[in-house]
């Protein structure tokens, strides 16, 4: 019986410590990130000078990360605060960003490249010119497209987590110094929701 | 009452305490996780990832605008040896702790562009070595990690992938 008390205070304080370890890294990314409009990037990633929490964050949400001055990732996953839903079209715009290159990519809620038999995951620096625009939509679109997947993949939702579908995260390699510097208002593409089935 | 009182302390700093312990624990986990999936074939041997499409599920968020070299190394064996051509386009290789610290890197970019079109070899080792001019030394502060080579792949080109299997990891020879 008494073994049992025990058994249930330890099981009791590891329910406990996961859900606390959880809401800390919650906590850990809000705290770790710089909004730019709806794009979020996380400073710190790859730093010795991390805590333990910020550290455990990294290893989960950007293990084998590089350093700010090599690379830095900025990420959307809604707009206006909708959440991005792979039944919508939307439209991504912008121009050349100040970095050795750069590229936007679209990955699945479960993190992985969208399925598409195109093979097409992404735009980068040398495939635009000065102003460019990229449309995302499960649907073929005329000009250039992202594919948010066929449909049918869309819908594969059992293990879902979080509300959007997808999301986006603009990668700058060698990033100049308004990125380092002000990661907060230094020039990111912007995404329009232009309709929705 | 009390006796519920005394139990829920002991729980909310039992919980709290291993809170921390897991906080201290997740870094090497997910490095032990990464290091296993690099070094399905043994350590000390590059593993690549050169084509990235929706079937490489190995790897959470990859780019498909990057090729990948990784080599999971464990010292205990010898020092390593890392070698490359450096192309011209970006290119890095970085060395990551078991503790997740990205603990030294070289690149041929900013004041390191003088790499571009150059040979890298890198001895990794615990302690320092001597000087040679054709070998960079960089010292591991543990003996196991993972080094990373990443370079862009923006145009699919063929000098990309010879960059790529232009890297090479290995026990260096006494």
């Amino acid at each position: 019986m008494k073994f049992l008390k025990w058994a249930l205070i330890v099981l009791m304080a590891i329910i406990l410590a996961v859900a606390l370890f959880a809401y800390r890294m919650q906590q850990g990314v809000k705290q770790m990130s710089v909004y730019n409009g709806d794009w979020s990037t996380i400073v710190n990633t790859g730093s010795e000078n991390a805590n333990a929490i910020e550290r455990a964050t990294i290893a989960i949400v950007g293990l084998l990360a590089s350093t700010k001055k090599d690379s830095i990732y900025y990420r959307i996953t809604s707009v206006n605060g909708e959440p991005l839903s792979s039944s919508c079209t939307y439209r991504l715009e912008g121009g050349q960003y100040n970095a050795n290159w750069w590229s936007v990519t679209a990955y699945g809620w479960d993190n992985h490249l969208l399925p598409n038999p195109q093979k097409i995951y992404s735009v980068n620096s040398a495939q635009v010119g000065d102003q460019w625009r990229v449309r995302l939509s499960a649907e073929p679109q005329d000009g250039m497209w992202i594919p948010l997947g066929p449909a049918h993949v869309a819908a594969k939702v059992w293990s879902k987590r979080g509300d959007h579908d997808f999301d986006l995260l603009f990668r700058l390699y060698t990033p100049s110094d308004v990125y380092l510097n002000s990661p907060q208002s230094a020039p990111v593409p912007k995404l329009i929701k232009e309709s929705c089935q | 009452m009390k006796a519920v009182l005394k139990y829920g302390v002991i729980i909310v700093v039992l919980g709290v305490a291993l809170h921390w312990v897991l906080a201290l624990m997740v870094p090497s986990l997910a490095m032990n996780v990464a290091y296993d999936r690099v070094s399905v074939n043994g350590p000390n041997q590059l593993s690549t990832i050169s084509e990235v499409d929706h079937d490489a599920r190995k790897v959470v968020r990859p780019s498909p605008d990057l090729l990948y070299g990784a080599c999971a190394y464990d010292l205990s064996k010898g020092d390593l040896m890392i070698t490359a051509d450096v192309p011209k386009q970006y290119w890095s290789l970085q060395f990551y702790d078991m503790q997740t610290n990205n603990f030294a890197g070289i690149t041929n970019q900013r004041d390191e562009q003088w790499r571009s079109d150059s040979k890298v070899n890198v001895l990794l080792s615990l302690e320092p070595k001597m000087a040679i001019t054709t070998v960079t030394n960089i010292v591991a502060p543990h003996q196991k990690g993972i080094a990373l080579v990443r370079l862009s792949n923006l145009e699919k080109s063929e000098a990309s992938m010879q960059a790529l299997s232009s890297v090479t990891c290995e026990i260096a020879k006494s």
